[in-house]
């Protein structure tokens, strides 16, 4: 059954190594012994001299068709690792069989049981140390893909390093506004219960045509960063600059918990204070 | 937006979200180099073997979760450490269950509500503790499928031509036909720093 062709493990041509193949002999092997000791538990009891020990020798039946189906699986490493540890117990117990037994036939077949036990034993160990082996991750030199950002033009997404100068944003304007700096939840929708049924459907529309709010808000410093924004205030940090806005938004909203576009105009009259700058069609004052 | 998975379908769906305006992109996986490869586009990483997800997401949503969440992982999810993972192998192993759906559990649970789910990660089969109850209540809409290949292909044709996205920094690896086997191997054991192979005939 093992032809030479298939000790080679590196064997490009082929998907399954030599350890995935006596893995699945194994857990043939497995099931079959694990059946003759469920189906027959007297018989063998009584050739290895266990007698008495039928019940447990039926739970170790149960053992070995478990380990023969998990040793079938495509993840067999865990169940080989099973296998030699129910190796070792049965191994036990034969060995207390003989030295419990004073029948020369019987301590003889027990002999043979044992050996041939260890010999599986090490067969298991050798595959399961090799499945383990094959399956890890080789800790050698990793690929450097850092700069692997997909996107020719570079203009965004390269990380670390911007194409362009950055140049700093400004405040958005018109539903954006409303959108970025009122709503905090989109199901709710707080804002919407403020604006009239055609203003409404424009901006929905203008929602789905506007791209790339990343140039608003810096969501998060790193991604900002790598989108190759400043973000909106020339000399202070993405996050500073995320502080005035919470601090700002919440002064907006705290003076005028009922109007959102008046704490809107708050919210950004407060932001030009720091030095931040309004876009075009900011939202006019009520 | 929340892209579970950085192999190559979650790279280009990082990538498409980008180009389509997403406002943040955050990224989660386990391997190193993967997770260098999002990071390249603009993403956030999160490295789940590190660190919590639920609270990494928390953080990055004010406590909302994402919006939008892709499962770019599929049946053959390697959650570690989790109770469901245990579970789902133990129950695989003896054919009792055929996918490991650890990651769109994860995605029911942390989606915003009325969020969007969609699922290019290929499932085979029987789902197990599945709680369709929370998605119902949360209102999530669930899209699926092998990426609609046709519907799609003359809209990606064009961005590539027009320069917008190059779709062959995916590759890392490129060897001949015969050695389709091997690379099988190192590809599914993740080995090499291997995310995507050109075979040629």
């Amino acid at each position: 059954m093992l032809k030479p062709s298939m000790l080679s493990d590196s064997n490009p041509e082929r998907s399954l190594t030599t350890a995935d193949r006596l893995a699945r002999l194994l857990g043939w092997f497995s099931i079959g012994l694990g059946i003759a000791e469920m189906a027959a538990p007297g018989r063998i009891a009584k050739a290895v001299g266990l007698e008495g020990k039928e019940t447990l020798l039926r739970a170790y039946g149960g053992r070995e068709i478990a380990a023969g189906v998990g040793a079938l699986s495509v993840d067999a490493g865990p169940a080989m690792w099973g296998r030699v540890a129910g190796n070792l117990l049965d191994l036990g117990t034969l060995a207390v069989g003989l030295k419990q037994n004073e029948d020369e036939e019987k301590r003889r077949y027990a002999g043979y049981a044992i050996a041939a036990m260890v010999g599986v034993t090490l067969l298991d160990l050798y595959v399961a140390s090799k499945l383990t082996q094959e399956r890890s991750r080789s800790r050698g030199e990793s690929r450097d893909y850092s700069d692997r950002s997909g996107f020719p033009t570079g203009s965004r997404g390269r990380s670390g390093h911007c194409q362009r100068p950055c140049q700093p944003g400004r405040l958005p304007g018109g539903a954006a506004a409303r959108r970025w700096l009122l709503r905090d939840d989109p199901v709710s929708g707080s804002f919407q219960t403020h604006a009239a049924g055609s203003r409404l459907r424009r901006e929905a529309l203008a929602r789905r045509k506007r791209i790339a709010p990343a140039a608003y808000l810096p969501a998060h410093p790193g991604h900002a960063r790598r989108l190759c924004h400043a973000g909106l205030h020339p000399t202070k940090t993405l996050a500073e600059q995320q502080r005035d806005i919470r601090l700002c938004k919440d002064h907006g909203t705290l003076s005028e918990p009922l109007e959102p576009i008046a704490a809107l105009s708050i919210a950004y009259e407060c932001l030009e204070k720091k030095g931040y700058q309004r876009g075009r069609s900011t939202p006019a004052l009520p | 937006l929340q892209v579970w998975g950085a192999g190559p379908v979650g790279q280009f769906a990082i990538r498409s979200a980008i180009l389509l305006g997403a406002k943040q992109v955050v990224v989660i996986d386990r391997l190193p180099e993967r997770l260098a490869m999002a990071e390249a586009a603009g993403a956030i990483t999160i490295n789940f073997e590190d660190e919590s997800v639920v609270e990494r997401l928390n953080e990055l949503t004010d406590g909302k979760g994402p919006e939008k969440c892709i499962d770019a992982v599929g049946m053959e999810a390697h959650a570690t450490s989790t109770p469901d993972a245990f579970y789902d192998r133990a129950k695989q192993m003896v054919m009792l269950e055929t996918d490991r759906p650890h990651v769109l559990r994860e995605m029911m649970y942390v989606c915003r509500p009325a969020g969007i789910l969609s699922i290019p990660g290929v499932y085979g089969g029987v789902l197990d503790k599945f709680n369709f109850g929370m998605a119902m209540n949360k209102g999530l809409t669930f899209r699926m499928g092998q990426t609609h290949v046709n519907r799609w292909t003359p809209d990606l044709l064009r961005l590539i031509e027009e320069g917008k996205i190059d779709p062959s920094f995916v590759i890392t690896h490129s060897v001949p036909l015969s050695e389709g086997p091997g690379m099988y191997r190192t590809f599914e054991n993740k080995q090499d720093d291997c995310i995507k192979v050109i075979l040629k005939p």
